[in-house]
């Protein structure tokens, strides 16, 4: 599946600055493999605390979650409980 | 309450039924953990330092050991050794200290005896001998070229080029448009440039930190304690120990409070390998003196920020610079503060640099909405500042400017549907808006954003033999998900709310359920509650079919009843009731679980307006009135969600005004009670008047937002904007306390600057 990556500005190192780029995979894993080969180092940042948003759905733990053609895939700084940044949030 | 969007029709969802725990609690009959006591209890103290930053480098137990009634005592050396890189390394050596203690308060010993004086005793018989080292309380101090590292092993994350010594800085986020900065600032009539300082705060909840714990011979043991999570009390104890989470089970407790400074461990591995070495159970309760020293108090920070806005109101860049204290632990204030400071607002240029510091505090922890009110604080500010400098009205800047649907965040995904210009208008339209005010009075608008989470949730429903149901789920009840997850379960199955028990289970009785943090619990949990109710009214069409004689595609599930649908003539409609009476006939007992990883949580926005009436002699402010608007997506059980916001506003008014940790030059809190470090009280605060708007989250079956934390955001600024409004004063360092606000007044000239 050929989708459409955007990258959060924290996210840019191994892509020497670039925001949007095209990728392939069936899944947000293979995606991630996918850019690792393109931008060696990008998916250990990927996998590092991450989520993605697709189509407006905020997913925290995308690994295995599947890819239409054509989606755009938003990689952000994880806010889910649990990550590798300790605290998160409450009520 | 404003309803913003066409939404179904609900029976249940959206009432107000009187809360299931609610005759418990208002009778003290709800057991807290504090409240459980066992045969042959023992009683837990915890030694802690005396010193902000020291080396231990001896422990002596044995006189204690010897005392009357003494039964256990343990250090770090009780623990398997932890190592840097560990996933929880900070968490482990946070609830023991190993070869340093990095607060004072941190805990380096505890014992366990027949009393609680015994035990106090014996804490101050163990002999801890300490190097003291020279200790970091400041961001200055930490910052500084010379400032002694806390830890050997923090290299700052996400430094570029990447960190080669080590320093107090644990991370570096940054995040920015891409674009000329140079240029965005160029395109702006008015620029300003404006710093902020706060101080660290506590929740302040009302219970103390507390728990049980048993472990018998077997080697298993069981906890009972308050915590927002009780799953990850059992995995951060077990790790902590070297055990399997099997052999923990974990018994939620009720909760007087956490509001995220209970989503961690502190006693709980301590009660645990006491109670195993003494082979009885270990009561711990801490004192508040114990609660402010020793756990987690929201960041401080020091906030420097630059905007750039055309003379018609729209802002055009932004230049965010965060520092973050995170107490003697890396921690994601920082981070979360850059995720939120330009969220709210349209700005084509802009560049966000936020570091977490560490210093030789107590370890910080998550407090509604982290890191989001102190941003707010600056941000909605300055909109303040440039609305007066620009001549236009507040309300109007930020209608102006407004995020809404499709715009991109600061991280870049296009906002979903999202209802912050909603919450606006209905501040705009709502009396207080336009209503007078009174001698030495001042209004204050502010607005404020938070993300919500989603993560895991487990329900599961039970059909009980007359009908009735009981919902049992993994999340705590900490501001009424009871009644909630009662009235989608009512609503999904057509039984009235009372008629449905909704259970918080433990770690052995119900699926995994992460930590009730993130304003999730009504949001995930309760599509878990949706889902198992769906697979429960399917279950029920199934069993009817049977009872009619039917085919399942022929019986509906209608508002409670299942109905025939067919042409084979007429049948009599089937209640919950009927079908359950008959449950060993067709099939045996009706239970229906769900279970999930929630994705789609709505972000949450919230206005809010605030009256203040300034004393000009001494500096005191009284709130004299408060409205606050906020989106809830649905308002499941609207008084709950009523009682969040004024929650949050109650919080963020002492945070305004009154709440700081003060250290003295050794690092000592001097404030560790409620007599010194001052919480608003029911006396201090007017009637909140809470606005439900309702722009539904498409996620959630039933459009739910997450509520418990957007309304802690606005009110830090709002009341600094108020304050201004009433003495024409900028007060950009919290507390607003009546010193500052005296010294500001002075300044001035006097009230209003005259």
């Amino acid at each position: 599946m050929a989708v459409r990556v955007h990258l959060s500005s924290n996210l840019r190192g191994p892509t020497g600055g670039l925001a949007e780029l095209e990728a392939e995979g069936a899944t947000v894993g293979a995606l991630i493999d996918d850019l690792d080969r393109r931008y060696p180092g990008l998916g250990d940042a990927l996998r590092a605390g991450v989520s993605v948003v697709i189509d407006g759905l905020l997913i925290a733990h995308p690994e295995y979650e599947p890819l239409a053609d054509g989606a755009q895939v938003y990689f952000v700084p994880q806010t889910a409980g649990g990550s590798s940044h300790g605290w998160v949030c409450c009520s | 309450m404003t309803v913003t969007e066409p939404k179904p029709r609900y029976k249940y969802v959206g009432t107000r039924p009187v809360r299931h725990d609610g005759l418990e609690k208002v009778t003290g009959r709800a057991r807290f953990a504090a409240d459980l006591n066992m045969s042959g209890q023992l009683h837990g103290i915890v030694v802690r330092s005396p010193h902000a930053h020291a080396r231990i480098t001896s422990i002596d137990t044995s006189q204690a050991e010897a005392m009357p009634g003494v039964k256990a005592v343990i250090t770090g050396d009780d623990f398997p050794a932890v190592e840097p890189g560990h996933r929880q390394y900070d968490m482990c050596v946070n609830v023991i200290a190993r070869d340093k203690v990095f607060y004072e308060g941190h805990a380096v010993a505890a014992v366990a005896a027949s009393t609680r004086d015994q035990a106090q005793a014996a804490a101050a018989a163990v002999k801890v001998e300490y190097e003291v080292l020279p200790a970091v309380l400041t961001i200055d101090q930490a910052l500084a070229q010379d400032a002694p590292v806390l830890h050997a092993h923090m290299m700052t994350a996400g430094a570029n080029p990447p960190a080669e010594e080590p320093s107090n800085i644990s991370n570096i986020t940054r995040f920015s448009s891409g674009t000329d900065m140079d240029a965005g600032f160029a395109e702006a009539d008015l620029v300003i440039e404006r710093e902020f300082t706060t101080q660290p705060v506590h929740q302040g909840y009302i219970e103390p930190h507390a728990c049980v714990a048993d472990t018998g011979q077997d080697g298993h043991t069981t906890i009972w304690c308050s915590s927002q999570g009780h799953f990850n009390v059992r995995s951060s104890t077990a790790t902590l120990l070297g055990w399997e989470n099997t052999r923990i089970r974990v018994i939620p407790a009720e909760i007087g409070g956490g509001f995220g400074g209970k989503t961690t461990v502190y006693l709980e591995p301590l009660a645990v390998a006491l109670s195993a070495k003494a082979g009885r159970p270990v009561k711990m309760v801490m004192t508040r003196d114990e609660v402010f020293r020793a756990t987690g108090p929201a960041p401080g920070t020091k906030l420097r920020i630059k905007l750039g806005v055309q003379s018609d109101g729209s802002l055009v860049a932004g230049d965010a610079y965060l520092i973050y204290t995170n107490g003697a632990y890396a921690g994601p204030g920082g981070l979360l503060g850059a995720m939120t400071v330009f969220e709210s607002y349209k700005i084509e240029h802009f560049n966000i640099e936020a570091l977490d510091v560490v210093i030789n505090t107590a370890r910080s922890a998550a407090y509604r909405a982290p890191a989001a009110p102190l941003t707010a604080f600056a941000m909605e500010t300055m909109l303040d500042e440039i609305a007066t400098e620009l001549g236009i009205d507040a309300m109007e800047l930020r209608l102006k400017n407004a995020v809404t649907e499709g715009d991109p965040s600061t991280m870049g995904f296009p906002f979903a549907r999202i209802g912050f210009v909603e919450c606006l208008e209905a501040v705009r339209g709502h009396p207080h808006f336009t209503a007078p005010l009174g001698p030495n009075q001042g209004r204050g608008l502010a607005a404020g954003y938070w993300f919500n989470i989603g993560e895991s949730s487990s329900a599961t429903v039970n059909l009980n033999e007359d009908g009735t149901a009981t919902v049992v789920t993994g999340s705590p009840d900490i501001g009424g998900s009871r009644a909630s997850m009662a009235l989608m379960a009512a609503e999904e199955l057509g039984i009235d709310p009372h008629d449905i028990r909704p259970v918080v289970g433990d770690t052995e009785a119900v699926g995994f359920t992460d930590t009730t943090e993130g304003s999730r619990a009504t949001f995930a949990t309760g599509m878990a509650v949706v889902e198992a109710c769906r697979k429960m009214v399917a279950e029920l069409r199934g069993r009817a079919a049977k009872m009619m004689g039917a085919d399942v595609d022929d019986v509906d599930w209608v508002d409670g009843q299942a109905v025939y649908t067919g042409s084979d003539g007429t049948k009599d409609p089937l209640s919950v009731a009927a079908i359950c009476a008959k449950a060993k006939r067709t099939g045996g007992p009706l239970t229906a679980t769900g279970s999930l990883e929630a994705h789609g949580a709505g972000p949450g926005f919230a206005v809010h307006l605030c009256d203040v009436e300034v004393d000009q002699e001494t500096g005191v402010v009284r709130v004299v009135r408060y409205t606050a608007s906020q989106d809830a997506g649905t308002a499941i059980h609207p008084s709950y969600v009523e009682g969040q916001i004024q929650g949050g506003v109650a919080q963020g008014v002492g945070w305004a005004l009154n709440e700081e940790y003060i250290y003295d030059s050794d690092g000592v809190m001097e404030n560790p009670s409620f007599l010194d470090y001052r919480v608003p009280v029911a006396s201090d605060l007017p009637m909140i008047d809470a606005i439900i708007v309702e722009v539904p989250n498409p996620a959630h079956p039933y459009g739910v937002r997450g509520v418990g934390e957007t309304g802690i955001v606005p009110p830090i600024p709002a009341v600094a904007n108020a304050i201004y409004n009433a003495t024409g004063c900028r007060i950009r360092d919290l507390p607003m306390s009546p010193i500052r606000v005296l010294e500001a007044i002075t300044a001035n000239g006097g009230s209003n600057g005259s």
